[in-house]
């Protein structure tokens, strides 16, 4: 893995776990992703895998993952992706009429 | 009309309707127009055959227009050549009719797949009987959506089991379960049922805005219609002003133009106010931490928001992020991104996210020594000073915020204050950890008698912390033996035997123990207490193994000389002879041991000359130089050995095994003999399983001084092989960490030499292999660049006291005259002149000097930065270069003529010109 994957490599979204996650579950999902992409089906999702599980594996390191996930360099627009606003129903008119009038 | 069926049998269709439609505008009757209708079919196929469905389509629609009353007509020859048609009530018209076929049937079925935009109008259309499937299907389905879309949805509600697979309302099928998951927030089962809605349907339009309303993409949604793109905003609840504000935002930002930054700013907090105030806070934050980053003057950006943003912890972790981030090999930098996180814990403990002195603490005080640690300690004691002597960084952040935040940003401690030494103790207080006392005790660990003293106490907390572990035992031993308090050296030894005698440190440690006393009695000329050194050394069972009884032996010898008696020396020179198969690994030891006694017995180890035979003295050397570095000898080249070694290097060495090769390289490395090095390192690189990090290593410490590029490469390298190894010992020295703490935490958000990828090492590792001269270089630039590091000291680090002046106020003017100009870089070199070089440089030096900047030096480039270029890309120059800077230093010290000769031997350039380095 170069520098670059490094830095943006988020390990607990690799194994697909929440930040607050310990020893056991980070070595749960390890062994459940490993299954999902043994290395003669995907090297490089494995590689992947496995570093992400390197990382994690030590509880300080972790801890510091953890507390310092993120990227501030990463769009302003991500934002919005915390704000998860209120999705709305507006019954099946508007949807017929977008179909008719895009004809 | 028989010219018509004339022109349709000869295949002239175009001329055939022509004549078609010139009769029927003569007679007007039913019979033109059928044939009318039948000529124009024809037309049509054609059309189709030539694969201008386009134009096929735009007849028919026309003549559906024009004769409403033979659309039947019309759509027969619709269906069979498969032109698609809006009418529903024909195809319904047409699928009920018992003289439709089944394969018109089949393209009815397909139409409505592909063309149905409202499940309603098939559950009411009247051609349909009631008992019809597809009219229950449609009923079923319009219901189905009407309630998906209209609020919650269960399960039952959008199961539709009358819905086949291969029904033609299936795409609507899974269009409503998609949309019943959409609103239950089930994402990924959403995005999974729209990837099954094929994309040639009516419904795959819906689809599109359904799946940008849930990633909120925004090229995607660039790319819909607008109604479909106010549909997918509608139910997204997209914040489309304030997203678009926030996209504007992010384009400045990469534009880097401060008088467009402000105003974007401007523009994104009124959108953020306006559609979306919960929001204000955190982009506020955002904004601040974005616009440090770009060096944007800080009440700048306060005004442009309205107000100054929360310094909390969110605040202050971000911060301290971007600051390390920029902060590359910047040690100022690091040791301020210590103050952050300490603001940082400080505010996370008022808000109740940390414990006090929680594991949160602990993991921030690890990091701050990681920052700390790979900056070189004197460097890191001037920043200290420098930082405490000024103001305090970042009181000023405080100033207009709300009592407790202030009240707690004060108990912060400042940067100058949060060194190592503190770091170490609180955490080993906070959470007692072998490897950080380990590191503890090699910080302290130093010549002078306070840095004793401090090591001392460290090593005995670190046994009382964790009383099994031998590690701190022999290290109050090494402490011990240092002073000279063998006792007490030797109580420490046999602790650590009573805990784990088979530990390898352990075992050894006895044997080391002695060896070192005996070196100091033999230094310290005190052959009656050597003599006792050597007979508990020989009372060891380690020491009977390999070839250390010969370096017993060599210690009886420096006994026997010290005490006059030649015989006796003769007899144990005989003995280390017998040993180690030569006189000349004899010499070689002894020469070594002569060396460590400070030269006291130089006269006498040479009394004999041993015959350094052609290809025998390199094995001799091994073999005596791996003996040495066994029993912790401290190991010396003599000249006259490098001439015989160097001679026997650059043929072929019989079977010289690769420790003996690097055990020379070592001794090489230690004794100042570069070129030897080299040789060794160049032989050992060939040979298979190679310990490729350490040799790596040590070619780049036989590097001179200009070639710091590649070796700063080579170093890069070794650390990437010795990671791999796990080869513990040159990982320290290569990242200059020896047995201090080495960081864990530091690579993750810069990009420096430690974390260079595999691919790049092995093509470093083939290109070291074919240099197997001292000084010998590719014809070639290097494939290998690091070019793309980020330097510690571009515009875009903007540290307030140490980053450049962008986005000053007085340059506002400037800028909005000159914003399209902004950030050019200056395309002029920096010439020599424009250099501080020093005064009486020789004429040719400076002429080299002139030609390096001319061709290396365009865009602006600093001196430094023009040296690396040159020595990556032009070895001749460098070489040139080098050559003439030593001629002129030999000059000044009356060093004989031919000094750059000697130096570089034949691959030296002559009279300016280069021989190919």
């Amino acid at each position: 893995m170069n520098a670059g994957e490094h830095r943006t490599m988020d390990p607990f979204a690799v194994l697909g776990i929440g930040k607050d996650a310990d020893g056991a579950t980070v070595r749960a999902a390890y062994l459940k992703k490993v299954k999902e992409c043994p290395p003669d089906r995907d090297a490089e999702a494995f590689e992947r895998i496995r570093d992400a599980y390197a990382l994690l594996r030590d509880p300080k390191v972790r801890l510091q993952r953890s507390l310092f996930s993120g990227d501030p360099k990463e769009p302003l627009t991500t934002l919005l992706k915390e704000l998860q606003p209120p999705r709305a129903f507006l019954g099946p008119r508007p949807w017929l009429d977008a179909l008719q009038e895009g004809s | 009309m028989a010219a018509v069926e004339a022109f349709l049998q000869q295949g002239q269709s175009k001329t055939a309707l022509w004549r078609a439609k010139q009769a029927h505008k003569r007679w007007g009757t039913p019979e033109s127009e059928r044939l009318l209708l039948r000529v124009y079919a024809v037309r049509i196929e054609e059309l189709t055959g030539r694969g201008l469905s386009n134009e096929a389509e735009a007849l028919m629609k026309n003549l559906r227009e024009r004769f409403p009353q033979a659309s039947q007509t019309l759509l027969s020859t619709e269906l069979k050549l498969g032109i698609p048609c809006d009418n529903l009530g024909s195809l319904l018209k047409r699928l009920v009719d018992p003289t439709c076929a089944a394969d018109e049937v089949q393209t009815i079925e397909d139409t409505i797949r592909r063309n149905l935009k409202d499940p309603a109008d098939l559950a009411n259309a009247a051609e349909l009987p009631a008992e019809h499937p597809w009219k229950r299907e449609a009923a079923a389905l319009a219901r189905a959506f009407e309630k998906v879309t209209s609020g919650p949805a269960s399960d039952e509600d959008v199961a539709l089991p009358e819905i086949s697979r291969r029904s033609p309302l299936a795409p609507w099928k899974v269009l409503v379960r998609a949309i019943a998951h959409f609103y239950r927030r089930e994402d990924e089962a959403c995005l999974a049922c729209l990837d099954r809605v094929p994309e040639q349907t009516a419904v795959a339009r819906l689809a599109s805005a359904l799946r940008i309303a849930l990633t909120c993409d925004p090229k995607g949604r660039e790319n819909l219609s607008p109604t479909l793109r106010g549909l997918a905003d509608r139910i997204g609840g997209h914040l489309g002003g304030f997203s678009e504000a926030l996209r504007n935002l992010d384009a400045r930002f990469a534009e880097r133009r401060a008088g467009r930054i402000v105003r974007a700013i401007e523009e994104a907090v009124r959108a953020c106010q306006r559609e979306c105030p919960e929001l204000l806070v955190r982009l506020r934050q955002h904004i601040s931490v974005r616009g440090f980053m770009a060096g944007i003057d800080r009440e700048r950006i306060r005004r442009a928001m309205g107000g100054s943003s929360k310094k909390d912890a969110f605040f202050w972790r971000l911060l301290a992020q971007a600051t390390e981030l920029n902060s590359g090999t910047h040690a100022e930098a690091k040791v301020v991104v210590c103050e952050l996180l300490e603001h940082f814990r400080v505010q996370a403990i008022r808000e109740g996210t940390f414990a006090e002195n929680g594991p949160e603490t602990v993991a921030l005080y690890s990091m701050m020594l990681d920052l700390q640690e790979s900056i070189p300690p004197d460097l890191l004691a001037r920043v200290h000073r420098s930082l405490a002597a000024g103001p305090s960084l970042f009181e000023v952040y405080y100033g207009d915020q709300p009592e407790e935040i202030r009240a707690a940003g004060r108990r912060a401690e400042r940067a100058d204050a949060l060194k190592p030494e503190k770091l170490y103790e609180r955490i080993c207080t906070l959470a007692p950890d072998a490897e950080i006392y380990r590191c503890w005790f090699h910080r302290f660990r130093g010549k002078k008698e306070k840095e004793w003293q401090q090591a001392e106490d460290v090593a005995l907390r670190w046994h009382r912390a964790f009383p099994r572990d031998v590690r701190p035992l022999l290290s109050l031993m090494e402490l011990a033996e240092e002073r000279g308090a063998l006792k007490r050296a030797l109580g420490w030894v046999e602790q650590a035997e009573r805990l784990d005698g088979l530990h390898a440190g352990v075992r050894d440690a006895r044997m080391r123990l002695w060896t070192a006393t005996a070196l100091r009695h033999l230094k310290q000329h005190k052959p009656h207490l050597l003599e006792k050194d050597i007979e508990a050394l020989d009372a060891l069972p380690s020491m009977r193994g390999g070839d250390r009884p010969a370096f017993l032996s060599a210690l009886r010898w420096a006994c026997a000389i010290g005490t006059g008696d030649r015989e006796r020396a003769e007899l144990h020179r005989t003995r280390i002879d017998e040993r180690l198969g030569s006189s000349a690994a004899t010499w070689l030891l002894l020469e070594t041991l002569s060396d460590v006694c400070g030269g006291m017995y130089a006269d006498l180890s040479t009394d004999f000359s041993p015959a350094l035979d052609v290809g025998g003295v390199a094995q001799a050397a091994g073999r005596a130089l791996l003996l040495a570095a066994d029993v912790g000898l401290p190991v010396h080249i003599p000249q006259t050995y490098e001439n015989a070694l160097v001679r026997d290097l650059s043929g072929k060495p019989a079977a010289l095994d690769t420790a003996a090769l690097c055990a020379i390289a070592e001794a090489a490395v230690a004794s100042n003999r570069l070129r030897l090095g080299y040789l060794a390192t160049a032989h050992g690189l060939q040979r298979p399983n190679a310990p490729c990090g350490r040799l790596l290593l040590l070619r780049a410490r036989c590097l001179p001084p200009l070639m710091f590029q590649r070796a700063t490469d080579l170093k890069a390298a070794a650390i990437a092989f010795a990671r791999e190894a796990r080869d513990e010992k040159t990982l320290d020295e290569a990242l200059g960490s020896d047995g201090r703490r080495r960081s864990r935490y530091a690579d993750l958000y810069t990009v420096t030499p430690t974390n260079l990828d595999r691919e790049t090492a092995i093509e470093i590792l083939g290109i070291e292999k074919a240099r197997k001269d001292f000084l010998d270089s590719p014809n070639q630039a290097e494939p290998w660049t690091h070019r793309n590091r980020p330097d510690a000291f571009s515009p875009e680090f903007g540290f307030p006291g140490f980053g450049d002046d962008f986005g000053d106020d007085a340059d506002e003017e400037w800028e909005e005259d000159f914003e399209e100009d902004a950030f050019e870089e200056d395309d002029q070199a920096p010439g020599p002149w424009d250099l501080p070089l020093p005064k009486g440089i020789p004429a040719t030096l400076l002429e080299l000097l002139k030609e390096a900047f001319r061709k290396h030096g365009k865009g602006g480039r600093s001196p430094e930065e023009v040296l690396r270029k040159m020595d990556r890309e032009d070895p001749d120059l460098t070489m040139k270069i080098l050559s003439a800077f030593l001629d002129s230093e030999a000059a000044k010290y009356d060093l004989p003529p031919g000094f750059a000769d000697r130096l570089f031997g034949a691959n030296r350039p002559k009279d300016g010109r280069s021989r190919r380095p």
